[in-house]
């Protein structure tokens, strides 16, 4: 089941209504969200339900093991690790891993067929795995205590707002507050369909609108101009923004709804002053996972510089390989790595809190080092869209050819462009607030009256379910 | 948490309403369906050779050059599902139907909506609009299908405030008797040789496609079996397609094709088929694309050899 479909338009109510009406005990309501999650998910591919609740179980093993034999801890943790990884391992990169090793050794001469099986991937299998690992690591690291209730962890690993495609929690956030009695909070619960609304609208016409344009110039490189290729990767780097962000802020208000408070996962990343500042605000909860449990271990930022840019490179490594199974991922990790060295070797690149703070407008120098921030990651976002090298190789290609100058802006083009803005403006001026249209509990300026406010609901609705249709996924379901 | 509830309340009547008056006010806004149905529906009594089928047919007979009584109700995209229901709701009212055209080529047995996950969003549009503009449930229709917004690809929203600034007849697609107007030589871009090129492979092979077989059959059957009992005349053409498309379709499709035809025949002795698929009278200019004449010089030189073809019996 999407978001941005009926079935859920249908869903969501008859959970919300039972949840806070019918299952009022915590533990009854902890029971609706495994059976809603199970269904939420089971729309897709109930086969894949198996591995939701072999992944709960183990990690629930795991983690009340840990705490019964402390001395046994690190095995039965690294245990926990090797089956979740080996699940994840076989479904993600089975196919990869052993066709890149037919070819390894192609390259040296030996001839080896390469055994590939027809493995469809389970969606969201990344995200909740990586949350799985994180309460049994947490549980061994004594940063939270066992749970004792299956029931529990089977609602931590499978609450359906994030299930699919996160944010990815940490248990000692999420886990507390699936134990402790919830109580409903209308200013949260109206918040957070604001936060929906606006993930909607992102989602429904800013990145499928770009999209479609994107799918279009992917299909047909080489006909394509140097310009229009060059304008693929701007539509591409908002594309994957509104998709992605749109679903977290639909995931984060759909969570509020029931009590729960989810971490933010994007935090206005195009209004990044450094490619340091953007991984801050970008996909948070991955690269705070990949910091706490890869980063940290190896040793961070403590050693020498060398050994910060080696971890650094690591990461950005895993990263890659954790959206896919492919060459280009890994690519797009170690491009970042790379503009990451400079600012690790003279200590640049760190700003706190938001770009113009307080202002209407950012600085020119601000504005310079934004516009340049976003330029490399919408380069390294063509990476990532890349189906493979050879295709990433004609892209840029073309695009950096003569055809480049080409100046020319098709109707669609424009359109997409104008969503875009339109997003970006609204972000900018609430880009000190946990959403856009978060205008807390008295709000100011036009919008303090009820009258506007509730224009703008009626109107973003309205328009997002015209303009586009109900029907187009998410891109990192896939991951 | 009541208060809560009355806030959404109060929003889903809102937005509900407008949906609503949204969906009304479409019915306002002409469009290819409503016009072909509202024709047919206007000229029963005087229509002597209907046109159905998909844009083979659509883009390129100009009834115009076919004589008095004759309409071009095919459309692209059209599913024979839809076919069939337009000839049960009027064949007992069209006294003077001598004759109904349809296309028939080397994949139509295989060629639907209904079993194909990509070709989802596509039936989900005929089937809105051939309910809400003709009146033709797909099996067991439900209410929702009703629904533009929910259901539709094809551009409520343009038609809607569109028809704000253009004149309301700039929505029907078709000219008054049907033919599509904008499969031009003049627009058909410098690729058209490449567009729309078949698939390599037989289509026999995967299960979709086989869901869509079974279905076919039961469906030309029925129209085949209704044209015997009604005594009408019904041909099918299989139109001329570009050598680039030509290259691509194997002889074992062609032989597949002559099968479907044949069996069709065994039920109905009568029927007629016409094969222009290598007809070397067409060329270049006469394309809009790979597959499809355009409804300049194609639909000029396709029509008056369908004209002789239905007076050669009449």
């Amino acid at each position: 089941m999407v978001f941005n479909s009926i079935q859920f338009l249908v869903f969501l109510p008859i959970v919300f209504l039972l949840y806070w009406l019918v299952f009022k005990p915590v533990k009854w309501q902890n029971a609706l969200i495994v059976v809603a999650s199970y269904v939420f998910y089971g729309w897709w591919d109930w086969r894949f339900l198996t591995l939701i609740a072999l992944t709960s179980l183990c990690t629930y093993a795991s983690g009340v093991l840990i705490e019964r034999h402390r001395d046994k801890g690190k095995i039965i943790s690294a245990a926990n690790i090797v089956v979740n990884l080996s699940i994840l391992g076989f479904f993600k990169y089975f196919n990869f891993f052993t066709e890149s090793f037919a070819d390894a050794m192609m390259s040296l001469g030996w001839h080896c067929d390469a055994p590939t099986l027809n493995i469809v991937l389970p969606v969201g299998i990344s995200f909740y795995t990586f949350q799985a690992l994180s309460y049994s690591i947490d549980v061994y690291r004594k940063k939270l205590d066992a749970s004792h209730s299956l029931l529990d962890v089977m609602a931590f690993i499978s609450f359906f707002p994030q299930l699919v495609a996160g944010p990815i929690e940490r248990a000692t956030k999420l886990l507390p507050q699936i134990q402790q009695p919830r109580h409903f909070d209308a200013s949260e619960a109206t918040s957070g369909m604001r936060q929906m609304l606006w993930g909607l609208f992102k989602k429904m016409i800013v990145a499928d609108t770009c999209g479609m344009i994107v799918d279009r110039l992917w299909e047909d490189t080489a006909s394509q101009t140097g310009f229009a290729l060059m304008l693929g990767g701007v539509l591409f780097a908002f594309q994957i923004y509104a998709d992605f962000s749109g679903y977290s802020d639909i995931a984060i208000g759909c969570a509020r709804l029931f009590g729960i408070n989810l971490t933010t996962n994007f935090k206005v990343p195009y209004f990044s002053r450094s490619i340091r500042e953007y991984w801050r605000r970008w996909h948070i909860t991955l690269m705070n996972w990949f910091t706490e449990y890869v980063y940290f271990p190896l040793g961070g930022s403590r050693g020498t510089k060398a050994k910060t840019i080696l971890n650094t490179f690591i990461v950005f490594a895993l990263s890659g390989l954790w959206h896919g199974a492919n060459w280009t991922y890994v690519v797009w990790g170690l491009y970042h790595a790379t503009w990451f060295v400079p600012l690790i070797l003279l200590n640049r690149g760190r700003y706190k809190g938001t770009v113009a703070a307080g202002k209407n407008l950012p600085s020119l120098k601000e504005a310079g080092l934004m516009l340049m921030t976003f330029a490399i990651a919408a380069f390294g976002l063509i990476i990532f869209r890349a189906p493979s090298m050879a295709e990433l190789g004609t892209y840029l290609s073309t695009m950096f050819s003569t055809s480049l100058l080409k100046v020319s802006f098709g109707y669609d083009i424009k359109v997409a462009l104008t969503y875009c803005a339109i997003m970006l403006i609204v972000e900018w001026i609430y880009r000190e607030k946990r959403f856009a249209l978060d205008f807390g509990d008295s709000p100011s300026g036009i919008v303090r009256h009820r009258w506007v406010r509730w224009t703008i609901y009626v109107v973003l609705f309205v328009f997002t379910v015209l303009m586009s249709g109900l029907h187009s996924n998410f891109i990192y379901f896939q991951f | 948490m009541k208060q809560f509830l009355k806030k959404i309340l109060i929003f889903s009547v809102i937005v509900m309403a407008i949906f609503v008056a949204y969906e009304l006010l479409l019915l306002l806004v002409p469009n290819e369906f409503s016009y072909k149905k509202g024709y047919i529906e206007k000229h029963k009594d005087e229509l002597r050779i209907l046109v159905l089928g998909n844009s083979h047919l659509a883009d390129c007979i100009d009834c115009s050059l076919l004589g008095e009584g004759a309409f071009n109700a095919a459309q692209p995209g059209r599913s024979v599902y839809y076919d069939l229901q337009l000839l049960k709701e009027y064949i007992d009212q069209m006294p003077k139907l001598e004759c109904v055209v349809m296309p028939y080529s080397y994949d139509y047995q295989y060629w639907g909506h209904l079993h194909e996950e990509k070709h989802e969003a596509k039936f989900n549009t005929y089937r809105c609009m051939n309910l809400k503009y003709m009146g033709y449930t797909y099996l067991d229709g439900e209410w929702w299908h009703w629904s533009e917004i929910l259901n539709s690809n094809y551009d409520h929203c343009g038609r809607l405030f569109g028809s704000l600034y253009k004149p309301l007849t700039d929505f029907t697609m078709c000219d008054s008797l049907g033919i599509e107007l904008d499969a031009c030589y003049d627009t058909r871009g410098d690729d058209w040789m490449t567009k729309q090129l078949p698939e390599t492979t037989s289509l026999a092979d995967s299960t979709e496609q086989r869901l869509n077989y079974q279905d076919n059959v039961k469906i030309y059957s029925e129209i085949v079996t209704l044209a015997r009992d009604h005594n009408m005349r019904l041909i099918f053409v299989a139109m001329p397609i570009y050598k680039t498309a030509r290259e691509r379709v194997s002889q074992q499709r062609i032989d597949e094709m002559n099968e479907f035809i044949a069996m069709l025949k065994r039920i109905n002795p009568d029927i007629e088929f016409y094969d222009f698929i290598d007809d070397k009278r067409f060329v270049e200019r006469d394309y809009y694309n790979s597959i499809h004449l355009n409804n300049t010089y194609g639909a000029r030189k396709f029509t008056p050899l369908l004209r002789e073809i239905i007076e050669r019996k009449m």
